[in-house]
């Protein structure tokens, strides 16, 4: 009886978008990654022992830069996100984890990244390691987050980019497709609605979308110089003293970027705020946001 | 990985595809979401899948890696501005006192922190055990009796006393 109710809420469950091949295609080439990692580290240990200088460079793995043309004072090394295949993706993912780091150093000199668990009972990783990025696959969707501090306070930095599918002209209206009773605002897709809307830029809640009370949020909509729609929120939660800045921004081809600032660590029930204040300001992180806006072209 | 252990590998998660992502909906209520958990899910079982293969309870050990998915998942910074308690909250969300229809079931489901909304799924969907539900989550038994302590009843509403 109470699976007859839990299967009508299932309904009739959409075509499967689980790539089980590219799953273990990713996953074999992540373990050979790793493999060569540590046999060139060994390689290298056994080349100084002998005295043999070696050179390793770490290569970019984004794809080299367009000619430039004679007359142009300095070369365009702005980067494009591309997902077309796991490779591309892979490269995307791990040309924001440097962009990121070089943003968090030029915006907040002197922070650093410290580990953070992903889970409870995580083997201790060491700090100083930017975000690894993830992508699901093929999937235009990249995100990566980790404990930072800076000035004696912590708390998690995340980035994520996401396809952004709302109508330009759309002012406000998710149009057609409307989010369901209780999904929470600041959600970027709609449960069912992803490939329909996209990111919901106004402040102003859709009239069908409840203000979550568990959060004060103050919202702040604007333009970047290059036109470009942002979106800046502080959530301070009412209960637990979480503070968290939210900074939407609009990039080339459909997408969303958004990066986000908490003072929260730990995992579960486990986190705390680690002091009352996010440990960047909302400007600092506006100021990685358009950081990363900027070394993003079209 | 050898071939026999491939060809074990695919024949389990195709086995149990339809039932990881039935779960997996209840659990976010939302399918790209979902599918999305699922794949978390598939490549950390393959990663691991000499640990999983050897597991006492293969399904369980599957189903908690799963669970802890969309559990790690929630806890994005973007996700989860404030962190869930295991303990039942003192004033719940505005939900029907009783589950009559879907859409009863799917504002309750909304209306519980992760962990406890996992709770019931394990618990009344996939009917696991109280023990097992613990072990799944990481919590005690007493937590997760409590925990279900309300949508159980909201549930026995829904369905005439039939658990």
């Amino acid at each position: 009886m109470s699976h007859q109710l839990f299967d009508e809420l299932i309904g009739n469950p959409p075509p499967a978008r689980v790539d089980v091949p590219g799953i273990v295609r990713r996953e074999r080439r992540a373990r050979a990654t790793r493999r060569l990692g540590g046999s060139l580290a060994a390689v290298l240990a056994l080349a100084l022992a002998g005295g043999v200088g070696v050179a390793v460079r770490e290569q970019d793995p984004t794809p080299a830069p367009p000619p430039v043309a004679a007359s142009s004072p300095t070369p365009d090394t702005r980067f494009r996100l591309v997902f077309d295949t796991e490779e591309t993706a892979d490269a995307t993912a791990r040309r924001l984890s440097q962009e990121l780091d070089r943003a968090l150093r030029e915006v907040a000199p002197g922070a650093t990244w410290v580990w953070m668990p992903e889970y409870l009972g995580e083997a201790r990783k060491p700090d100083g390691q930017p975000p690894t990025f993830v992508h699901n696959g093929t999937s235009d969707l990249v995100n990566g987050t980790s404990g930072v501090s800076y000035q004696g306070r912590k708390g998690a930095l995340g980035v994520s980019i996401a396809p952004d599918r709302s109508d330009p002209d759309e002012t406000g209206s998710h149009g057609s497709c409307r989010r369901p009773p209780g999904a929470q605002e600041g959600e970027r897709f709609l449960p069912g609605c992803m490939e329909a809307t996209g990111f919901h830029w106004p402040c102003r809640l859709p009239p069908e979308v409840q203000e979550d009370n568990r959060y004060r949020r103050e919202c702040v909509e604007g333009t970047t110089p290059s036109g470009a729609r942002t979106k800046t929120q502080t959530y301070t939660g009412r209960r637990q003293q979480s503070v968290q800045h939210v900074v939407s921004v609009q990039l080339p081809d459909n997408r969303v970027l958004e990066v986000s600032v908490l003072n929260m660590v730990g995992v579960d029930e486990s986190a705390v705020p680690a002091q009352p204040e996010s440990p960047l300001s909302r400007e600092q992180v506006t100021a990685i946001a358009r950081y990363l806006e900027g070394r993003v072209k079209a | 990985m050898r071939r026999a252990e491939e060809d074990d590998f695919h024949a389990f998660v195709t086995e149990r595809m339809d039932r990881w992502r039935r779960s997996a909906y209840l659990l976010c209520q939302d399918w790209h979401t979902a599918d999305d958990v699922v794949s978390v899910a598939v490549a950390k079982l393959y990663r691991g899948w000499r640990q999983v293969s050897r597991a006492e309870n293969r399904d369980a050990y599957a189903q908690r890696v799963l669970t802890r998915s969309w559990l790690d998942e929630r806890r994005r910074p973007w996700h989860n501005r404030e962190q869930s308690r295991a303990a039942v909250p003192d004033a719940a969300g505005v939900v029907s006192e009783t589950v009559t229809d879907r859409d009863g079931l799917a504002a309750l489901l909304r209306s519980l922190a992760p962990k406890q909304r996992a709770v019931l799924v394990l618990r009344f969907y996939l009917d696991y055990s109280v023990e097992e539900t613990a072990r799944m989550l990481g919590i005690s038994a007493g937590t997760v009796k409590s925990q279900s302590a309300r949508g159980l009843a909201n549930l026995r509403t829904a369905v005439n006393g039939q658990f």
